[in-house]
């Protein structure tokens, strides 16, 4: 388990439904998910592989799908990931064999 | 009385009718001496006397504070903690924020790092010559050139690439300059995702807020979206350009990393005693926190402060919230 699949155990998901959930993450088509996700999820892609790229016509998107403010703070949110995995790659920290956020969250 | 709010009193960015607000009540019961020569005013009256300043706030933070006023104050410290008082000194802090603007494109931070590389003593030609960066001496051109790699294709930086690095400036410097490009990366993807690209007078200088983690201030509801708002929004979802590896890999990938030998030599003991009990034990559950906080206390946890505010305030849904985390690991090819 990574660190976001610990996450998603505290958020109250099952061993099963994470792996479940992550396979259809995985697939990158996300056809399984609401419209609201994948608009979430494209956005966070961007934002993440090419910030320069993301236009008004994305944060309108986002806007749309989760309201202005949701969609502040989830742009927000995508920025924090990609402060959290750079210090994770640079270092190559080892991940723990048990999931250290179930008695505390991030 | 007692009020988080009260925490920023020493600070520079507090609502005078906030504190008023919240003292109005408290100090009836004190009851005055007629007879007494010296006489305390009100609460109100007092801080009256000592103005509080309201100098510019950069546009970012005029953007967040509305729905995330703790988050944005703690990340005003944090910028200027970055930027003032980086353990890498202005000068090989600001090249480092200049190389990760540069290649994010992000204009608004390359204007914020010229300026105070101008402060740490550039003039106009060595501001010129930033992207040159064969020009610089070792070790900072080595720092500048990982800058580069860890923004643009983390996942390519090698063992022997952080080695060079840590003989060159030790692993507490090395921790600081992650930290720092990690940052750069946080912050241009914050300022390109609300669209900004210049800031009106000049990039507004470091200032410290010196804001309590734990204040609470107002936090506006989050409206539900409809579900023809969202069907609306969709529009066509182009799939990611994501590499090849399928799902049994990356959870290979994970097991492995396990037993992955860190970049940096574990920190010693003496480094995580230095932190109170129970910290202690919160700060060594992860290897994340133990290395971050053990290198550079000041920068990681001004950080994971700011992590938790922003968490308490926009109470995100998690499973929301992880699935992007897991969105944002799988696009930089990164193990998390």
């Amino acid at each position: 388990m990574g660190h976001t699949e610990m996450l998603l155990a505290v958020a109250g998901l099952i061993g099963e439904e994470i792996k479940e959930r992550t396979a259809r993450l995985a697939d990158g088509e996300w056809s399984a998910f609401s419209s609201s996700e994948r608009v979430a999820f494209r956005f966070a892609s961007r934002l993440t592989s090419r910030p320069w790229e993301v236009s008004a016509a994305d944060v309108e998107s986002l806007a749309d799908a989760f309201g202005r403010l949701r969609a502040l703070d989830l742009i927000w949110h995508v920025a924090w990931c990609n402060y959290m995995t750079r210090v994770a790659e640079a270092l190559q920290l080892p991940f723990e064999t048990t999931n250290v956020f179930a008695t505390g969250k991030k | 009385m007692s009020h988080p709010g009260r925490r920023f009193l020493a600070g520079l960015l507090v609502p005078i009718g906030f504190v008023a607000a919240c003292d109005a009540a408290g100090h009836a019961e004190r009851g005055t001496n007629s007879e007494r020569t010296f006489l305390p005013v009100s609460d109100a009256e007092a801080w009256e006397h000592v103005p509080r300043a309201t100098p510019p706030l950069p546009s970012w933070a005029r953007t967040t504070i509305a729905s995330l006023p703790a988050s944005t104050l703690l990340q005003l410290d944090l910028d200027a903690l970055q930027r003032a008082e980086n353990p890498l000194g202005k000068e090989l802090s600001g090249r480092l924020r200049w190389t990760v603007a540069d290649a994010n494109r992000c204009a608004y931070a390359k204007e914020s790092a010229e300026a105070d590389l101008v402060d740490a003593g550039l003039d106009a030609e060595a501001l010129r010559q930033l992207a040159d960066v064969d020009r610089l001496a070792e070790p900072e051109r080595l720092a500048v050139v990982f800058a580069r790699k860890l923004t643009l294709s983390a996942a390519s930086i090698t063992d022997d690439d952080v080695a060079a690095l840590v003989a060159a400036f030790g692993p507490d410097d090395v921790v600081a300059i992650v930290h720092t490009v990690a940052y750069a990366n946080f912050q241009d993807r914050l300022y390109l995702g609300v669209g900004l690209t210049s800031e009106p007078g000049g990039p507004t200088p470091p200032r410290r807020t010196r804001a309590a983690p734990d204040a609470v201030f107002a936090v506006p509801e989050r409206p539900v979206p409809t579900a023809a708002s969202a069907s609306r929004a969709v529009g066509s979802v182009v799939p990611p350009n994501w590499n090849a590896r399928t799902f049994d890999e990356l959870q290979e990938a994970l097991e492995q990393q396990k037993t992955r030998t860190p970049r940096v030599p574990e920190p010693d003991a003496a480094r995580l005693a230095r932190f109170p009990r129970p910290k202690r034990g919160r700060i060594d559950k992860t290897a994340w926190g133990r290395f971050s906080r053990s290198y550079q206390p000041l920068l990681a946890g001004a950080w994971l402060d700011a992590t938790r505010t922003f968490g308490r305030e926009a109470k995100l849904d998690e499973v929301l919230d992880n699935s992007i985390f897991w969105v944002i690991t799988r696009t930089s090819d990164c193990f998390y």
